[in-house]
């Protein structure tokens, strides 16, 4: 009883915060949607029709499957996968390349790719402790350069039938070895099936939006209430900590960034859909802009923290700003330097905002 | 007992001497090796004809490299380099064109076209001084990650520069500058190379590593990267210098993007964005050179060393009938390797601490055994 | 002049202000030239935030700071350099990348201009290690990772000195030191006070202060008790005024039952740590094991949780042989290791305590890869109770606790674990006098219940009250074992064989 007393002398400090403050980091994705609402309203009358809305998230469902993925990683406390737009870009080359037996096999085929290159980062990063951005940086130049190996440059299409355009590739000689018929298969309606993956509608709603609905669900999920992300979040805040509790933490690391690797993947299978072209630079760019919606959606660079509602809001915010912006007539590359630089700005608010907390900075 | 108390010391994982030195040199083995080899399998590699242009090629990532060493070694990363580049060269030629007309364009002979060299010249690098001044305060008064700024920041610029070129190309109005700075002051084979372009770029590169290594500002920052907070303690200011070394960063990769537009007299907005990116070139350049990844060691001297061989390695690829993808990979493959290498190292470093004392107990016990038996 | 009493350094009123808390409350302080003032206190008595403003940490602090005399304001650590304030910080900062002598010279490299002189650079680097008697021990360009870590404390020190102060602080310098080194300390602390400078010495260890001390200043909660010569007083009155209560024999020895073996350990060997350590375990004893740094204490626990390969040897916990060098295989058959470095490898500070506490049974928590964190409530409650862990709101991040508080969450976690061996490592470093208590207390009711504990400790009180038994380390091997009448000097005179 008496220690009780003694502690609870010693220990009224610093268990009050600013409520504001504490209010604004868990929900300043919402203040800012909100904001970029109104502002959308003043702007443009149709801004809040739910054609519009529907359109961006259209717009952002290739970011938002990538961002799922991402998040997975930073929520791990290591920065960034920069090697998913490379990632992409094979997925849809090695989908285009199996399409033949199937779209089936072909998706399958490319996320198996995926999480291929997933385990390989995670194991370096988780194992060796490994800098992931640049070894995912490396990541990303092998895979470029066995891409652009392989097609020597060049691009390659779905409905291309005529085999001789590409013989001198890497996988169609690979796979003519292993498979002597494979130029018999019938090409075109395979190739439709699969460039028509982008364009397919359900319920008036494209297929690629219901993915990214799927992914971010299972991601939330994932995240929050499985076995793996409550360790993940150990992992992130400390990686030491997470050791010495029995936690293997080279298997964590290497799920989480077999999560971003193969979210890559989908995304790729569709990007490369969508485009009707596989190539090296299918999903350049969708690193960093996954990066900035995962961050702006409050999720720290410092691992452990952060939420999957959050990188939806922010994900949802790149899409808004786009939209505005192209309402006001913005045209794409201003549109860019505006997002880069909200991002930066966002940032440096949050982190001194956190710094205000007393919490470690962003 | 005694004896045994001296082995049993606890000692860190110690390797020799001889492989300290190697190692923290290795990159000057590392492009003698490549050079050795290339010669052996194409003699003609060391000719006047291939040399001269490979090094030409060079000279842009060696200029990068400076300040991306400076900032590594500083303990942060700037990605933002390849857009830096790009806003370097747009706004060199887009300003030079600019005020290349305002003084009258042709009909205002030379002095139009020193003074509106001279402009464009302060405009770009003032830009890029600018862009070095705000990922430096973000980082180092914002306390926001290198990464974040600097991604921010390379998102923004390369927006800005398809806007600033409209996404066209921009050649300069008049090349009579164009040629002046990519014209050989000597011309014997070999000594081609000596393009004032060369000599900029080589007076910088030597500036910047005594700048390093033998001042106490070079110095200072040095122990800023390997210690932020023991060089606070020691009075140093350590903001500024980070500040500064994202500062150099930009502007040298401004230089160095002026400097290759002029030479090429076009500036493109995607310059590396088809490309060999210059960031992975350059990142693997100063990374094989021997900079520490989390910061407090390296060379300027080495960084460029290291980007003269993966340029030789290329060059070599394509004597021997490799195309240009083969090159990305090869560097990557490169980059990869050396980073597992350091990770390694690291990594066993870690594990086996006091290991060095394990093979002397094997080797005593051994001869405990052999005494036992005979 | 005003300094009467030839007082080099004279701090009046000074307070400091964290939020919420008032670190420093209004403390006078002051010393002598040639003189060492030890300062002492608990943890979170404010001796180290008091020395933090004088090293010019702090730019808020309110209250006056006199330097020979003269009116000084240290707002930085360059400002309180050049007024001749050298501070030898308990957590060492270096610049493991970078040789000696640029660590040593770090702020002010010697040299022409703006150059570098190496030459000068070495000569004085040499001269600066020889007034801690290293200058033939260490080469100067010899990188400072590859440096022994009490030879780098040494070398911190030489740091400091060269830069002449008038007022060397140092924070717990034997923390990391064998006893041999602590005497060659005490030399070089003596030579100093002859040189007539003024050393603050901060610690905790009793005979230390008592060894080398003119006057001592004990502070308490943020205030000042007081300042006396340091042959006035005695341990005793000394410890009274730390902990402001009479101090009597507030936990008793545990008495122990032989109910069975439990942990074989035969022959655990990682090679330059721990050689051949055989010893058993039996059911509800507590095992003390003395060492001191670097004699392989924190290694053996290490090795026994899993934490750290082993090179070989066996460990048999209830007749069956478990295989080593895996914290998961360990924690699943009730082998639980608190770790001596709490803010490292103990606790996520910046997650909420029942994050933190149910963190290492994530995995029993869970179903088919679920988890449920609304099983460990039970555990939760009972755990808080138990340890009367304070704000008793679960959801509290664990960085806004006291430090005592933060001990018994890590005590926490690893009781939630139920295990069956628990080893704790330094349980009690950095903790106030009711956590240790309490603390205490719940080894020895866990020991009762049966959980055999292997308590891994420096504080020799603290062993004296809890072990049944002490086993001695040394250099990596156990050199002695006592059994009956263990007291502190038995525990000594064994740990140094």
């Amino acid at each position: 009883m008496e220690n009780v007393i003694t502690n609870m002398k010693e220990d009224v400090r610093k268990t009050r915060h600013n409520i504001v403050t504490v209010y604004l980091t868990k929900f300043g994705v919402l203040a800012m949607i909100a904001f970029l609402a109104l502002i959308g309203m003043l702007v443009s009358p149709n801004f809040m029709s739910a054609n519009n809305l529907l359109n961006v998230l259209n717009a952002v469902s290739y970011l938002g499957i990538v961002a799922t993925g991402i998040s997975f990683v930073i929520y791990a406390g290591q920065y960034g996968d920069l090697s998913a737009p490379m990632t992409m870009a094979i997925s849809g080359v090695i989908c285009v390349e199996f399409m033949r037996y199937g779209l089936i096999y072909g998706v399958i085929a490319a996320v198996a790719t995926g999480a291929m290159i997933g385990l390989i980062n995670g194991f370096l990063i988780g194992k060796l402790r490994t800098n992931a951005i640049i070894w995912t940086l490396a990541m990303n130049f092998i895979l470029e350069g066995l891409v652009r190996w392989s097609y020597k440059g060049t691009q390659i299409y779905p409905d291309m039938a005529n085999a001789k355009t590409y013989t001198t590739g890497f996988f169609l000689p690979l796979m003519m070895k292993l498979d002597p018929n494979i130029l018999e298969i019938d090409l075109k309606t395979r190739a439709a099936a699969f460039n028509g993956l982008a364009s397919t509608y359900i319920f008036g709603l494209p297929l690629v939006l219901f993915v990214m609905i799927i992914v971010m669900i299972t991601g939330f999920i994932i995240m929050s209430k499985s076995t793996f992300g409550n360790q993940l979040k150990i992992v992130g805040s400390s990686y030491n900590v997470a050791k010495m509790s029995g936690v293997n933490c080279t298997k964590i690391v290497i799920l989480a960034f077999m999560m971003s690797s193969i979210c890559a993947s989908i995304a790729g299978v569709f990007l490369t859909s969508l485009n009707q072209v596989g190539a090296f630079y299918i999903g350049q760019g969708y690193d960093f802009i996954a990066v900035t919606a995962i961050i702006l959606g409050g999720m720290s660079l410092s691992g452990g923290r952060g939420s999957m509602l959050g990188v939806f809001g922010g994900v949802f915010t790149i899409g808004l700003i786009s939209n505005i912006l192209t309402l006001i007539g913005v045209g794409t590359f201003t549109q860019k330097m505006i997002t880069g630089a909200i991002f930066v700005v966002v940032v440096a608010v949050n982190a001194s905002s956190l710094r205000k907390l007393g919490r470690d900075y962003a | 007992m005694r004896k045994f108390n001296d082995i049993f010391k606890f000692k860190k994982c110690e390797r020799s001497v001889l492989f300290n030195n190697l190692n923290s040199n290795r990159i000057y083995v590392f492009a003698v090796l490549i050079i050795v080899i290339m010669t052996m399998t194409k003699p003609e590699f060391l000719g006047s004809g291939n040399i001269v242009p490979m090094i030409k090629t060079s000279l842009l990532p060696i200029m990068v490299g400076i300040g991306f060493t400076y900032v590594m070694i500083a303990g942060n990363f700037d990605l933002s380099v390849g857009a830096v580049i790009n806003v370097g060269a747009a706004v060199v030629m887009g300003e030079f064109n600019r005020f290349f007309a305002i003084f009258g364009g042709d009909a205002g002979g030379t002095k139009a076209i020193v003074f509106a060299w001279i402009i464009a010249f302060a405009i770009a690098i003032l830009a890029g001084i600018i862009i070095g001044l705000i990922n430096g305060l973000l980082v180092a008064k914002g306390k926001v990650h290198s990464f974040i700024v600097t991604i921010g920041m390379l998102t923004a610029l390369s927006g800005f520069v398809y806007t600033y070129c409209k996404g066209n190309t921009i050649s300069a109005d008049n090349s009579l500058f164009v040629n002046v700075l990519e014209k050989s002051l000597i011309n014997i084979p070999y000594l081609k190379v000596l393009t004032i372009r060369f000599v900029i770029c080589a007076i910088v590169l030597i500036f910047f590593e005594i700048l390093l290594l033998r001042t106490k500002w070079g110095r200072s920052l040095l122990i800023v990267g390997s210690n932020k907070e023991a060089a606070w303690h020691s009075g140093i200011d350590t903001d500024k210098k980070i500040i500064l070394s994202f500062v150099i960063s930009a502007s040298t990769a401004t230089l160095a993007g002026m400097l290759f537009a002029i030479s090429m007299n076009a500036a493109v907005p995607n310059y590396g964005e088809r490309g060999i990116n210059p960031l992975m070139l350059v990142l693997a350049s100063t990374i094989i050179g021997g900079t520490v990844m989390t910061g407090g060691s390296g060379s300027v001297v080495k960084t460029a060393v290291a980007v003269l061989s993966i340029q030789a390695i290329f060059n070599g690829l394509i004597m021997n009938g490799l195309g240009f993808d083969v090159q990305v990979l090869a560097a990557g493959i490169l980059l990869a390797l050396v980073v597992i290498y350091e990770s390694y190292s690291i990594y066993k470093q870690v594990l086996n601490k006091g290991v060095r004392v394990a093979a002397e107990l094997k080797e005593k016990r051994k001869k405990l055994k052999q005494a036992t038996t005979t | 002049m005003n300094n009467k009493n030839n007082y080099v350094l004279e701090m009046k009123k000074i307070s400091k202000r964290f939020p919420g808390t008032l670190a420093v409350d209004c403390i006078d302080f002051n010393v002598k030239a040639g003189e060492v003032h030890a300062l002492m206190g608990e943890n979170g008595a404010g001796k180290s935030t008091l020395m933090k403003i004088l090293a010019g940490l702090y730019n808020d602090y309110s209250g006056e700071i006199y330097i020979a005399g003269n009116k000084v304001e240290l707002y930085s650590p360059y400002i309180a350099k050049t007024e001749g304030v050298g501070m030898v910080y308990q957590e060492l900062s270096i610049a493991y990348n970078r040789s000696v002598q640029e660590n040593i010279f770090a702020g002010d490299i010697p040299g022409n201009g703006k150059f570098v002189d190496m030459k000068k650079l070495r000569s004085k680097t040499l001269n600066a290690l020889s007034r801690v008697k290293l200058d033939k021990k260490i080469e100067p360009s010899t990188l400072m990772k590859n440096v022994s870590q009490h030879e780098s404390q040494l070398i911190e020190m030489a740091k400091v000195l060269k830069d002449k102060p008038r007022i060397l602080v140092m924070d717990e310098p034997t923390s990391s030191l064998s006893s041999t080194e602590v005497n060659m300390l005490f030399d070089i602390i003596e030579e100093l006070k002859k040189d007539g400078m003024a050393i603050v010495y901060i610690s905790h260890h009793l005979h230390e202060v008592f060894k080398v001390s003119d006057r001592v200043t004990v502070l308490r909660d943020g205030k000042k008790i007081s300042t006396c010569d340091i042959s006035e007083v005695t341990k005793e009155q000394l410890v009274e005024m730390m902990v402001g209560q009479k101090v009597t024999d507030f936990y008793k020895q545990h008495a122990y039952q032989d109910k069975g073996k439990i942990l074989e350990v035969s022959n655990l060997t990682r090679y330059g740590f721990i050689h051949e350590v055989s010893f058993q375990l039996s059911k509800g004893e507590i095992l003390g094991v003395v060492g001191l740094a670097g004699a392989g204490r924190t290694e053996l626990g290490r090795c026994l949780a899993g934490a750290d390969k082993v090179d070989y040897g066996e460990i048999i916990l209830e007749g069956e042989k478990i295989k080593l060098g895996s914290m998961n295989k360990m924690l699943s058959k009730g082998i639980a290791y608190l770790t001596e470095d709490r803010k490292l490898e103990g606790l996520a500070l910046r997650l909420p305590n029942k994050v933190n506490i149910l963190s290492s049974i994530i995995s029993r928590l869970s179903r088919f890869g679920i988890y449920f964190p609304s099983k460990g409530k039970g555990v939760l409650t009972e755990l808080y109770q138990k340890l009367s862990i304070y704000p008793p709101d679960p959801n509290v991040g664990t960085s806004n606790l006291s430090g005592g508080n933060q001990q018994k969450i890590l005590l926490a976690k690893w009781l939630s674990t139920k295990p069956k061996v628990l080893i704790l490592d330094e349980p009690t470093r950095g903790v106030d006098v009711g956590a240790k208590k309490l603390i205490h207390e719940t080894i020895v009711n866990l020991a009762k219940e049966g959980v055999s504990v292997i308590v891994l400790s420096s504080d020799l009180p603290e062993l004296v009250s809890l072990s049944d038994r002490v086993l001695a380390i040394k250099q990596g091997r156990i050199i002695a074992e006592l059994q009956e009448e263990i007291d502190e000097n038995k525990i000594l005179l064994a740990a140094n064989g």
